[in-house]
């Protein structure tokens, strides 16, 4: 089909419900009121339900009643509306319910502002909710890239039971690109055996449900959810690597930092420096594995994010303290230019203190 | 031509990179503002280009908070837009918000700018659009915004793009649409407007093909940084 030119956070939307969304539920807030506002017109053309919530925990509490009777269910919002959502997002995972939650992210703390921001890393990664849990974290870099994970978002929440959290932040979720959304997408729905769909009187009922008072019920929970986390681990790591093997410097960025960096390395390039790329498509779970390419005599690694650091800690994990780790971040809805990223890599390849 | 130039269309369709480059040049022969009346999009609008609007001569009004609050999405419009309106004989172009909902803030000047000579509201197209990619559809958006601002679209411009992956066909493609939707409302085409840097202007074999040498306008990308 065509390429369309389309904003983000619409065609995030659009691929939501190519990909079989069915129900959304959310709460206004800038910069992802567009994607609410194509799902209001959208979802009643394919059949399905668009619901405006009281509140963004509404919206989480009715993602989870959806899901809980086997529906396709979405929620969007951004970074201070997320936080909102956290209490629900953790019941969500102990009931292991799939769904699709979007954080079109803006800066931050508290409310903030409504520039980008990619400061909700550790919200995404680390829970802001309680309990071990883990969602399926995917930081798309472009929007054809959005479209494609989205695409498949619920085939593999479904596979696993567990929510993949999709980490756009404000210029994504702004921003106009051409797009390819496939008409043929088919949806490899996983078989519902647990949902609550009445039992028509021939089986025993399920029951959704987050309260385990025997503490020993709940840590065979815990070991159970922990299981499906390792298998995540090993099968739905993405990340994206240039160069790793014979650069100088590697710089670490994910979404739209990665985009910009991808100019820095340019400029780098034309100063002599080489530097690799490593770009983490899945933010969890971490591609740690993808640092054993690097180049053993690379003079440092390079962490940039539009953060105070927050990657940077999985950049240290990941690096087992190998080479030398740098950051570099603007904040507050700040955008680092291509320039200053590239003087930070200059830097680091002449052994200069960064 | 009216000196008042008001500038609407679907959201995304380039209204906003099309107003900073018009404005720009009017700019260099006569004094001109831009009167930025975007209250819907929190991004890419044009008074984040306070800096070179001013090196080009262009008088920028936006919301009241000045240029430290230009990043703000408050739904409110300077009260100097109606001394602009009644009193202003210098070149006006109003860039306004997508959609019917962005050109609901004409209303309330709609009385103002009708007792002026005349004015021009163009509506620019994209018909790489999904929403304005059928004539159809053009002619319900020209008629849903009419609706809300209270005044008439009496020019289409055509600025099918698909951004830097732009191409001659993409242009024609979206002239033709524009063709049959003026056609169908009696508005005529006033502008084709392309990329400077697709070269069509100096390209002569190329353009000598094209039969709209004489509405073509060129413009740059100002608001997307080189990276995107």
């Amino acid at each position: 089909m065509a390429k369309l030119l389309m904003k983000g956070n619409e065609a995030i939307a659009e691929a939501a419900i190519r990909g079989g969304c069915r129900y959304f539920f959310g709460y206004p807030i800038t910069p992802q009121n567009e994607l609410p506002e194509y799902m209001s017109v959208r979802l009643g053309e394919v059949g399905g339900v668009f619901l405006q919530a009281e509140s963004e925990i509404g919206a989480i509490n009715m993602v989870y009643g959806a899901a809980a009777s086997g529906a396709r269910a979405m929620t969007s919002s951004s970074s201070p509306g997320i936080a909102l959502k956290q209490e629900g997002i953790s019941y969500i995972c102990a009931a292991q319910l799939p769904c699709v939650i979007v954080n079109i992210s803006r800066g931050g703390p508290g409310l903030g502002g409504i520039q980008p921001a990619q400061s909700d890393y550790f919200q995404a990664t680390r829970g802001g909710g309680n309990g071990d849990y883990r969602l399926i974290v995917y930081a798309p870099a472009n929007l054809q890239e959005a479209v494609d994970i989205t695409l498949e978002a619920f085939d593999i929440s479904e596979k696993y039971r567990v929510p993949v959290f999709i980490a756009g932040d404000g210029m994504i979720g702004q921003m106009m690109e051409p797009v390819e959304i496939p008409e043929g997408f088919v949806s490899q729905s996983a078989e519902k055996d647990w949902t609550t769909t009445g039992t028509k009187g021939q089986r025993a009922p399920n029951i959704i449900n987050t309260l385990y008072l025997d503490p020993l019920k709940l840590e065979e929970h815990n070991i159970k959810l922990d299981n499906v986390y390792k298998l995540i681990e090993a099968n739905e790591t993405r990340y994206e690597a240039d160069s790793l093997e014979d650069c100088d410097v590697v710089c670490a960025a994910y979404g739209m930092t990665s985009r910009i960096a991808r100019s820095s390395i340019k400029i780098a390039a034309s100063s002599g420096v080489k530097v690799g790329m490593l770009r983490p498509v899945s933010l969890w779970p971490f591609p740690y594995g993808a640092f054993d390419k690097i180049n053993p005599k690379a003079k440092g690694i390079l962490c940039a994010e539009m953060s105070m650091g927050q990657m940077l800690d999985d950049v240290k994990i990941g690096s087992k303290g190998r080479w030398p780790i740098h950051f570099y971040g603007r904040s507050g809805g700040m955008v680092p230019t291509p320039d200053e990223i590239a003087e930070q890599l200059i830097k680091i390849a002449e052994g200069k203190s960064v | 031509m009216s000196n008042l130039k008001i500038i609407t269309g679907h959201f995304g369709s380039g209204k906003t990179e099309f107003s900073l480059n018009y404005a720009m040049i009017l700019a260099k022969t006569e004094a001109t503002y831009l009167v930025d009346m975007d209250i819907i999009n929190p991004y890419f609008r044009s008074r984040e280009l306070y800096g070179p609007l001013e090196r080009a001569g262009v008088k920028l009004i936006a919301d009241s908070f000045g240029q430290a609050q230009y990043s703000i999405d408050l739904p409110a419009l300077p009260s100097s837009i109606y001394g602009l309106v009644s009193k202003t004989k210098e070149n006006i172009v109003f860039d306004v918000g997508g959609d019917p909902s962005g050109a609901r803030v004409l209303g309330r000047y709609a009385n103002l700018i009708k007792e002026r000579d005349s004015y021009d509201m163009y509506m620019v197209v994209n018909a790489n659009r999904p929403l304005t990619m059928e004539a159809g559809q053009v002619v319900r958006l020209i008629g849903q915004i009419e609706e809300t601002s209270c005044l008439k679209i009496n020019g289409l411009v055509n600025n099918t793009h698909m951004l830097r992956e732009t191409t001659v066909e993409d242009m024609l493609k979206g002239r033709e649409l524009c063709v049959e939707v003026g056609h169908a409302l009696s508005i005529p085409l006033v502008f084709n407007v392309c990329l400077r840097s697709l070269n069509l202007g100096i390209n002569r074999p190329i353009l000598e093909k094209l039969p709209i040498l004489e509405d073509l306008f060129e413009i740059d990308l100002m608001l997307r940084p080189d990276w995107l």
